[in-house]
């Protein structure tokens, strides 16, 4: 008994330590430092209680980065799980199918920055893709500014969606070639639509896996940072359209182009996250909590 | 008393002793390295805010090698962190191990606690009968001074204003503008070639905003900016000189004169489009004609015109910044550092400077950059200089720039004059005061 505890104890301890020490120690030091007045260049910093959680609930600015990630949590994770499930839906059928879902996640593996870089080009006014293609059809019309003030927000949201469909649709494809054929020729025999087929036999059956995938959207959504930042462009603070909490952060942290160095609020803005991210993920587990179906 | 016990507690012991022992040395080590008489043995620890590859990192090296041979006592370390090197020391600070020597721009250095630099203006140069605040120009030490005291030490200098190709004007037979109607007439000859008169990447929001910086600051002066920024009310900025200095910039961007589609084009298009000769001006800072070297033709040669005047009492200021040294009050080799930057001064290692990374440096005797001729015929005349975005860096916090100026004038810069100036100026007051209401 004395041997198996610490045969245990042999096994589990570095894993624990490890999670303590580069999991657990940042997160409790984060806690203490959004409870100080840090300012990161100053050695000495006091204990202010919530003052800094206090600040943060009436940030006119922080307010605002909120509203921006809530419409990309929800205009763009509706948009990203609709073309989703239909490219899973046409995908299921597909010859190549191992290929085409190849080709979709390739944008998955290429680092955001490259591109959101890559889209800066694209998305020129003058000699962009987009609009010269567009005037090669003979669309000159829809031509725009798509990195000016009226068009950059959509423009983001578009790339982030085209930057993670491949990823999801991937997922969910997963989920689907789990579910005997048997089921769909069953309901093809009892006259049920293609709709049908998806409400009644595609959804229940990748239940898990879409509530997997909506609480990978809704942390990525949340922390969404890096796409938005290297779409602006070299040397360019993004657009204030397109601060999200996590931009907010980082510019109330280490700005890179002022200097402005916050970090107890910015420790508070990081702790809001980690909350909102675990209340998220808690809300979806619990709306997509079924009995396991058995196949 | 258990055998495993006893074992236990020995190996407790000898590990003890040798955490001991490794702490002491370690102590000991770091008592060796702190000894700060410039003569002893020290070591500089110098964070630089340039990379491994770039020209001033050759220059430096080259500089710390001449210097540890003329002072066996002192070593250099030299650290090169990139454009961000004062975000990466800040956990060095933190744990009371704060470097020597931090580099970079005076408006993001000034978040540092500094040392006074006065004793090293006054330190004789190596080799050389001045001192180093002989060879620093007054201009330029306004720029690195607060509340009479010297925090930092000029090294290299940036000026605005616009910049051209030669055979762009001589083609159209155009003089450099010396008043605002001149260069705004330029742009109907641009045009009528398809060309705009400016080339502008909207997406950089420092570069929308030196063009009102410099009209305010001509109509104001160059108190004007600042006067408005740290004015809490925010209704400084509804004034007449800002409604001035904001029509010409909406006359400007709604005229067609700016690159089409500027408001949504991304660093650095524009900016190569300017150096491959497709269009007349870029308003940027003297680091802009290094930065297109490798884009321009190899016959272009580039001019430097200051920004135009409007007749104001801020009519030939010039807009200027510094890259600098500072040394932190928690530094632990001040007299070292402050000995290793006066060698820094040197003749030879400015004009490697010049010559190496072809930047202005502040000594008048050194040979300036070719590219930056102009520029070096201006400051000759000894110009009236202003700090760099009207000293709204120094006098309102870093995040008034990001919170309030960026969106509000990115606004209106990027709205192709589509927004009226009182409706700007209206946005403008507001969120500063706003921004002023949630400082703590």
């Amino acid at each position: 008994m004395q041997r198996s505890r610490w045969t245990t104890l042999l096994f589990v301890g570095p894993a624990v330590l490890w999670l303590a020490v580069f999991f657990g120690a940042p997160v409790v030091a984060t806690l203490w430092v959004s409870l100080t007045d840090e300012q990161g260049v100053d050695e000495d910093s006091k204990f202010i209680g919530l003052a800094n959680y206090t600040r943060l609930l009436k940030d006119p600015y922080f307010i605002d980065t909120f509203w921006v990630m809530l419409k990309i949590l929800f205009i763009g994770g509706a948009a990203v799980f609709a073309i989703s499930f239909l490219f899973m839906t046409i995908l299921r059928e597909m010859r190549f199918k191992r290929f085409a879902r190849a080709v979709m996640f390739a944008p998955y593996i290429v680092i955001p920055v490259a591109l959101a870089i890559l889209w800066g080009v694209l998305l020129n006014p003058q000699t962009g893709l987009l609009n010269s293609f567009l005037d090669l059809v003979g669309a000159g019309a829809l031509k725009r500014v798509w990195l000016g003030p009226d068009w950059i927000f959509t423009s983001v949201v578009i790339g982030l969606i085209w930057l993670s469909t491949g990823f999801y649709t991937t997922l969910l494809c997963a989920g689907v070639d789990r579910i005997p054929a048997h089921y769909y020729e069953a309901a093809e025999l009892e006259g049920a639509s293609r709709w049908h087929q998806f409400v009644r036999v595609t959804i229940p059956m990748t239940w898990d896996v879409i509530g997997t995938a909506a609480v990978l959207w809704v942390i990525g959504a949340i922390n969404t940072f890096g796409f938005i930042f290297a779409f602006s462009g070299a040397g360019a603070t993004p657009d204030k359209r397109t601060w999200t909490p996590a931009i907010y952060l980082y510019l109330e942290t280490f700005d890179p182009l002022n200097g402005s160095l916050s970090y107890g609020y910015g420790c508070a803005i990081a702790v809001m996250l980690m909350l909102l991210v675990a209340v998220s993920v808690a809300l979806i587990r619990r709306a997509f909590r079924r009995e396991a179906v058995q196949f | 008393m258990s055998p495993s016990r006893t074992l236990f507690t020995t190996r407790r012991r000898t590990a003890l002793v040798a955490l001991t022992t490794a702490a002491l040395a370690a102590s000991l080590t770091a008592c060796g390295e702190g000894t700060d008489s410039a003569g002893g043995d020290s070591t500089v620890d110098y964070v630089s805010q340039w990379n491994p590859q770039d020209p001033e990192a050759q220059v430096i090296n080259k500089a710390i090698a001449a210097f540890e041979k003329a002072n066996p006592g002192i070593k250099v370390k030299a650290t090169y962190a990139g454009r961000n090197n004062d975000a990466k020391i800040l956990n060095q600070i933190k744990a009371r191990n704060a470097p020597d020597i931090i580099e970079g721009g005076t408006m993001r250095l000034k978040q540092f606690k500094l040392e006074p630099l006065d004793d090293l203006y006054g330190m004789k140069i190596p080799g050389e009968t001045k001192t180093v605040g002989e060879v620093i120009p007054d201009g330029l030490k306004t720029l690195n001074t607060a509340e009479g005291k010297a925090y930092a030490a000029p090294y290299e200098y940036v000026v605005g204003g616009l910049w051209y190709q030669e055979k762009q004007l001589a083609s159209r037979d155009l003089k450099p503008p010396a008043q605002w109607p001149e260069f705004t007439a330029q742009a109907a000859r641009f045009k009528a070639d398809g060309q705009p008169l400016v080339q502008q990447d909207g997406s950089v929001a420092g570069y929308n905003f030196f063009w009102f910086v410099n009209l305010v600051a001509r109509y104001g002066g160059p108190d004007a900016m600042a006067k408005a920024a740290t004015d809490k009310t925010g209704e400084t900025w509804k004034g007449e000189v800002y409604q001035k200095a904001a029509d010409q910039v909406r006359a400007l961007t709604s005229a067609g004169a700016l690159n089409k589609g500027y408001e949504g084009t991304t660093f650095p298009a524009a900016q190569n489009a300017w150096a491959q000769g497709k269009g007349g001006y870029a308003l940027n800072f003297s680091w802009m004609p290094k930065e297109t070297d490798k884009v321009r033709a190899a016959d272009a040669k580039i001019r430097y015109t200051p920004f135009p005047n409007v007749g104001g009492p801020g009519d030939d200021l010039v807009e200027a910044d510094t890259t600098s040294w500072v040394v932190p009050q928690a530094a632990k080799h001040k007299d070292a550092a402050k000995k290793f930057l006066a060698h820094l001064y040197g003749k030879a290692t400015m004009q490697g400077f010049s010559d190496t990374a072809k930047t202005l440096t502040p000594r008048t005797d050194v040979t300036p950059p070719a590219l930056l001729a102009d520029v070096t015929a201006l400051l000759a005349k000894n110009p009236k200089v202003m700090p760099r975005l009207g000293n709204l860096e120094r006098t309102a916090p870093a995040d008034y720039i990001t919170k309030v100026i960026d969106p509000v004038y990115g606004d209106f810069f990027k709205s192709v004059g589509k927004q009226t100036t009182p409706d700007f100026l209206d946005k403008l007051a507001k969120a500063s005061k706003e921004f002023w209401a949630t400082q703590r």
